[in-house]
């Protein structure tokens, strides 16, 4: 049975890589981005932000 | 008298099915996996058409929202229709190859909410909205036929969106690519492996969502994975099998031949 309700959390992590001057993000489950240098490092910082915020949640709920 | 008129005059010296093969709209639904159009539904379909005009690269041929009191059967050449959002980024959201009806969704609905614009040069065959009028009141079946093109349109525009919504960045390209080969070989434009296409790579990133960088690289990947090469508007398949595994792509939505009993 094929699942409902949008995509679900995904569990493997995106490949990031330097092309040209721009980071270019892919996947997982569709992802698909290109960003400049700056942005990417701004992401990257929000996104361990928001990791570990995350990992705290899951370890208080549990 | 026109040359389109000179013309049919001339075929109908001919065997019905030897005169339908030389219409300019002999490509339409041309390998659809529909009933097929009698020559005289054929021939009904070319007297309908009112001339032909040839446009050059880059031109918009239909403005989102204009009233539209005709439609467009391209002949050859390649037409895309697109959106652009408030920034001016643009989404490709179809591409038609020759024997597509463009913009016959323009007959009922009068207006488009899309621009359609040609990508290289292109010849189109122009039919009057009052001629398809009488041809589909003249002729119930092959109005059928035109109702059946427009849902050949949505069948694609359905995997558009599976494309866009569900594959990466390699599935994207590869799927418009196994899509494109499909449709040309219908109309007897690719060799199986092999057919041109004068999309630049902004083309290919505003048809599958990406930027350009991405698509440069995908492009590379591909090529070096022994799947796809695309260089100079030349496509060149070298691996179908894994391009469509990598797309996840069906051409069932395409309803290709055979008729079904």
């Amino acid at each position: 049975m094929k699942s409902w309700g949008g995509k679900s959390t995904e569990t493997v992590p995106g490949k990031a890589e330097a092309e040209n001057g721009a980071v270019i993000l892919d996947g997982p489950n569709g992802v698909a981005v290109a960003m400049t240098g700056e942005a990417a490092i701004e992401t990257g910082q929000r996104l361990i932000a928001a990791g570990e915020a995350a990992r705290r949640q899951a370890t208080e709920s549990d | 008298m026109s040359d389109t008129t000179t013309a049919t005059m001339a075929r109908r010296q001919l065997d019905p099915e030897d005169a339908a093969a030389t219409l300019v709209t002999s490509n339409f639904l041309r390998g659809r996996g529909r009933e097929r159009m009698s020559p005289e539904e054929r021939m009904a379909l070319e007297e309908a058409m009112s001339g032909r005009r040839q446009i050059e690269p880059r031109k918009i041929i239909v403005h989102r929202n204009e009233l539209v009191s005709e439609s467009t059967y391209l002949i050859s050449g390649y037409i895309c229709r697109y959106m652009d959002d408030r920034d001016g980024h643009r989404q490709l959201v179809a591409l038609h190859v020759p024997g597509d009806f463009v913009d016959l969704h323009a007959f009922p609905m009068k207006r488009l909410d899309h621009d359609v614009a040609t990508l290289g040069p292109v010849e189109i065959g122009v039919f009057e909205h009052d001629a398809l009028v009488r041809l589909c009141s003249d002729r119930p079946h092959l109005m059928r036929m035109l109702w059946y093109s427009t849902l050949l349109d949505a069948a694609m525009h359905r995997e558009w969106i599976f494309r866009l919504g569900r594959l990466g960045a390699a599935g994207r390209i590869a799927h418009f690519f196994c899509e494109l080969a499909a449709r040309l070989d219908m109309v007897g434009l690719s060799d199986g492996d092999r057919f041109s296409l004068p999309l630049t790579q902004a083309d290919l990133a505003e048809a599958t969502g990406l930027t350009g960088v991405h698509v440069n690289r995908t492009l590379r990947q591909l090529r070096e994975s022994g799947l796809l090469s695309y260089r100079s508007g030349e496509v060149e398949i070298l691996s179908h099998g894994k391009l469509r595994k990598l797309a996840e792509f069906e051409p069932d939505y395409l309803y290709g031949d055979p008729v079904p009993a």
